[in-house]
């Protein structure tokens, strides 16, 4: 493997979690688009631009996974808020199961390689 | 540092963004300024001090413009955006339409065959010229009065014009140049023309939009009315392609993605009176996947492709009232 595949890897894996943080990160409570991009950015460097968070969640309102609401701000005009629609708590939920059952088979496997 | 320097800062940020993000269907691109502008807006009351350096490095944080578009212009394989949609049917639909070659080759190759005892050779014409619009061109619509062909090409704004007396089978001097109207909507795909009420009606796939232009104004030859803002008819539910009845002045437009047919009345929508165009257009459901569509003038029929068959819908009487259930024909 050459070096430079690593990070190629880590930010196409990067790429396909994302979404499903996205949907975690709503799952408490509604969130407006600057409060979720600086979650992630804090979240070791999930999101390196911000400014890309706002065409995947354009993307997750179209399939339908999110919808966003306005509401009052104490301070400024009213901000956009994304909500979980059911179908994207659904298809949180089946990645939750997935990415657990993967998380656990790498790290078993690397976890042994390790020790051997 | 000034306030005014700040907001230059900001503004000439977000023309790199709006360039960058230009391919993108306008409702898109415009939602996602807003929200980026948003963006920012959330983040300057927050700064200690709005300070030129402060906002440089929320601008920075945000991104490079070109990778905001890189993210967002992935997404256009999917399925609503302009280019993204037709290519997709077009791709569908090339094997409909791959078979339709063959069979016409077969039969010109029978024709030849037949024909090669006879004294007449068979010739077909070659192309006698090929004119640059750029994109690739999905629409094309010939005006006989001023002798213009309108060019849509699928992306961008605007539609291509090339002058057909100058640019034709016999004489493909002037082919190289052509010039071209703004239909103030993104990505042209269909264009017909009302050659009685001098009118180009184009339709926006982007923009889910019909342009009215004016074609005594606006045309290969004279472009004086080319720079007013087109009558702009919202035609909502994905507008592909579209045909016109010229003998009742009513144009017809195949909605791919609400699979119906939007339907127009020229009469009170055209170059010269356009009070009629803010009016919704009458709607007939077709089937999902309405896309190529075609008028016979004679019997006011309308065929329209669908995923399932051909529709026809019965267009008398006269529109807008039209509200027939079509009829879908044996494949």
């Amino acid at each position: 493997m050459v070096p430079g595949s690593t990070t190629k890897l880590m930010s196409q894996m990067r790429r396909g979690a994302i979404e499903f943080c996205v949907l975690a990160l709503l799952r408490e409570e509604d969130r407006y688009g600057f409060d979720l991009a600086r979650t992630l950015a804090a979240a070791d460097g999930l999101v390196t631009s911000e400014g890309t968070l706002y065409p995947l969640l354009a993307r997750l309102r179209q399939d339908g996974l999110v919808q966003t609401t306005w509401h009052e701000s104490s301070q400024g005009p009213p901000r956009r808020y994304y909500r979980l629609t059911k179908d994207g708590d659904a298809a949180l939920e089946a990645f939750i199961v997935q990415w657990h059952r993967f998380r656990d088979a790498v790290d078993g496997l690397l976890d042994g390689e390790e020790t051997s | 540092m000034s306030g005014s320097s700040v907001e230059a800062i900001v503004n000439d940020y977000f023309e790199r963004v709006e360039r960058a993000l230009a391919p993108l269907p306008r409702s898109r691109r415009d939602q996602l300024l807003d929200e980026l502008r948003e963006h920012v807006a959330t983040a300057r009351p927050d700064l200690a001090e709005d300070s030129e350096v402060s906002v440089r490095e929320v601008l920075e944080r945000l991104g490079d413009p070109e990778d905001i578009a890189a993210e967002a212009l992935g997404d256009d394989s999917r399925p609503q955006g302009g280019q993204g949609r037709l290519s997709r049917l077009l791709t569908r639909r090339m094997v409909i339409t791959s078979t339709v070659i063959v069979v016409v080759l077969a039969l010109a190759a029978t024709l030849v065959v037949a024909l090669s005892g006879s004294s007449t050779p068979v010739r077909a014409e070659a192309v006698a010229s090929t004119v640059n619009v750029g994109g690739f061109p999905t629409g094309i619509a010939v005006d006989t009065v001023t002798g213009t062909v309108y060019v849509a090409s699928g992306n961008g704004n605007e539609l291509s014009m090339v002058n057909g007396t100058t640019c034709n089978a016999s004489t493909t001097s002037a082919c190289s140049k052509t010039s071209s109207v703004s239909t103030g909507g993104q990505d042209p795909i269909g264009v017909v023309v009302d050659e009685q009420t001098r009118t180009v009606y184009a339709v926006n796939g982007g923009s889910n939009t019909v342009s009215v232009i004016n074609a005594s104004t606006c045309n290969a030859r004279d472009s004086t009315g080319c720079a007013k803002n087109p009558a702009i008819v919202d035609v909502p539910g994905g507008p592909e392609f579209l045909a016109l009845n010229a003998s009742t002045n009513t144009i017809y437009v195949a909605d791919t993605d609400s699979g119906a047919v939007s339907v127009i009345d020229g009469n009170i929508c055209n170059a010269e009176s356009t009070q009629g165009c803010a009016r919704a257009p009458a709607s007939v459901a077709v089937g999902a996947g309405a896309f190529p569509i075609g008028v016979d003038e004679k019997t006011n029929s309308i065929y329209v492709g669908t995923n399932s068959g051909v529709a026809v819908i019965n267009g008398r009487p006269a529109m807008p009232q039209t509200r027939v259930a079509a009829q879908m024909l044996q494949r």
